[in-house]
């Protein structure tokens, strides 16, 4: 994809948008003049080879890479047209706009209730009563509340790995999110977690934006509406899902999805 | 790529190229036979039909097998369904092939002063179709697949020619011999439409773009990418 050629005005329906979007570790330009608009209420798919970029470039949506030493960025990075490096942009709302959600599932060790409350309490005092629908209805938006409402004092590190990964979607939707950042999130389980994941990102699908990094060809053509394929730090091609997998207009994207190369 | 996937995907080719010979030589045989009205050697190629079309249900359970176990995806994706389509489209190709030879003990009976139509014509340019249609999925020759879709127009021009010399036989007198032989015809041209049909396939596996029923988009689709 030629970076530089795209229209510098995000697109209407745009939630995150990209111009220019570089990401250095100290001199290694690890992500490099990204253009690209994620549409609101849908699901894109980030692809790519290891160290491509597409990991880093997810967790600059929510400033996760502050954390990391010597890592800075050039050009913009915007949420609904706002400015996600902004020198006064509040880090602490921003990651309660974007959830995340990582490659192992990291529940905290207390009870499925005070894992999904968390976030919650953080804001300021709540009455107990607004607090039981919060975390019923984000353990309904997960996809997990049939499994636990009988358990919920239960401590989340006696869930099942599947179930771990739906509590954390859980915490991450309870803080009303309008992005949802996933990493991988379905690597670390079995296939009848995944498909539970997978069909919770199709029910979630609409309702939030969200960015699922995944190294899993089949599951990026299943969950995504939308699929960006990056290889060195580029972005090689961004469209459709249904187009890149039928007909990619990259040779190296029919590579790299056909498993000729990375 | 997976090696298993690139075995696999080589295995269908030369799995294709096996019906495809078989295709075409039981075409040559059958128009050879029609030649000679040899029910001998037509009913030798009703025989190899069937052969055809256990070929055709092994070859489409191989591909089955292949989308099931590598989901492939782009032009892996693409080559497979091609495989899939042209498989289909030979074994018709096949079955007209035998209905030709079928028609060769009807022609005895009713034998006719001169073969009305120029057959030799309208079967040479049907094989050269067919050798054609084979040839452009083996090398992936898309340009030669459009030279494909081009003749067809050519051999329905004889079609129609043919249609309406027997028109003028019929109401001359002449039996079922004519009508015999425009049946010939007709599976003549079902082949041909049939080699224009694989060479559509051939396109889409090239470039992406499903051209059949209109031939100016095969055109722009090879102007576009060429």
């Amino acid at each position: 994809m030629d970076n530089k050629t795209q229209d510098n005005t995000p697109q209407s329906n745009a939630v995150v948008s990209a111009r220019d979007f570089c990401v250095y570790y100290g001199t290694h330009k690890a992500v490099k003049n990204i253009n690209v608009d994620f549409a609101r209420g849908k699901v894109t798919a980030i692809i790519g080879p290891s160290g491509c970029g597409k990991s880093t470039f997810l967790r600059c949506i929510n400033r996760m890479n502050d954390l990391v030493d010597g890592c800075t960025t050039s050009g913009k990075l915007m949420l609904n047209g706002v400015d996600i490096y902004h020198k006064r942009l509040d880090v602490t709302e921003l990651r309660r706009r974007v959830g995340m959600v990582f490659q192992r599932p990291n529940p905290f060790p207390k009870s499925i209730y005070d894992n999904v409350a968390f976030g919650v309490r953080l804001k300021g005092r709540i009455a107990r009563s607004d607090l039981d629908e919060i975390v019923e209805k984000s353990l309904r938006g997960a996809a997990l509340w049939e499994e636990v409402k009988d358990r919920l004092s239960s401590s989340a590190l006696g869930l099942s790995g599947g179930q771990q990964q739906r509590l954390c979607i859980a915490r991450a939707l309870a803080i009303r999110p309008e992005v949802l950042l996933m990493d991988e999130p379905c690597s670390a389980l079995d296939p009848k977690s995944t498909a539970r994941i997978e069909d919770l990102i199709a029910e979630l699908s609409g309702k939030y934006t969200i960015a699922i990094v995944t190294h899993n060809m089949q599951q990026a053509s299943r969950v995504s509406d939308n699929t960006a394929f990056f290889y060195e730090g580029n972005l090689i091609e961004f469209g459709e899902t249904a187009k890149i997998f039928t007909n990619p207009k990259k040779q190296e994207t029919n590579d790299y999805i056909t498993g000729r190369f990375g | 790529m997976n090696s298993h996937l690139k075995h696999d995907l080589e295995k269908l080719k030369d799995g294709l190229m096996k019906v495809a010979t078989a295709v075409e030589e039981n075409m040559l045989k059958s128009v050879k036979a029609l030649g000679a009205l040899s029910t001998e050697l037509g009913s030798d190629v009703v025989t190899t039909d069937m052969e055809i079309d256990k070929m055709e249900v092994e070859m489409e359970e191989e591909c089955l097998k292949v989308l099931a176990l590598h989901q492939p995806v782009a032009s892996d994706l693409r080559f497979v369904i091609t495989v899939l389509k042209i498989n289909n489209e030979l074994e018709h190709i096949g079955d007209m092939a035998a209905n030709i030879a079928r028609r060769i003990s009807f022609l005895k009976k009713e034998p006719i002063s001169t073969i009305p139509f120029d057959l030799g014509d309208m079967t040479s340019k049907t094989i050269t179709m067919l050798k054609h249609a084979i040839d452009s999925f083996m090398s992936e020759n898309e340009y030669l697949a459009l030279e494909v879709c081009t003749a067809d127009e050519e051999v329905d021009s004889v079609m129609r020619e043919c249609f309406l010399k027997s028109e003028e036989l019929l109401k001359k007198g002449e039996g079922m011999g004519c009508v015999n032989y425009l049946l010939v015809c007709k599976s003549l041209e079902r082949i041909a439409d049939l080699c224009t049909n694989i060479a559509e396939d051939v396109i889409y596996m090239r470039h992406s773009v499903i051209v059949r029923h209109n031939l100016q988009a095969a055109i722009r689709a090879l102007k576009e990418d060429s």
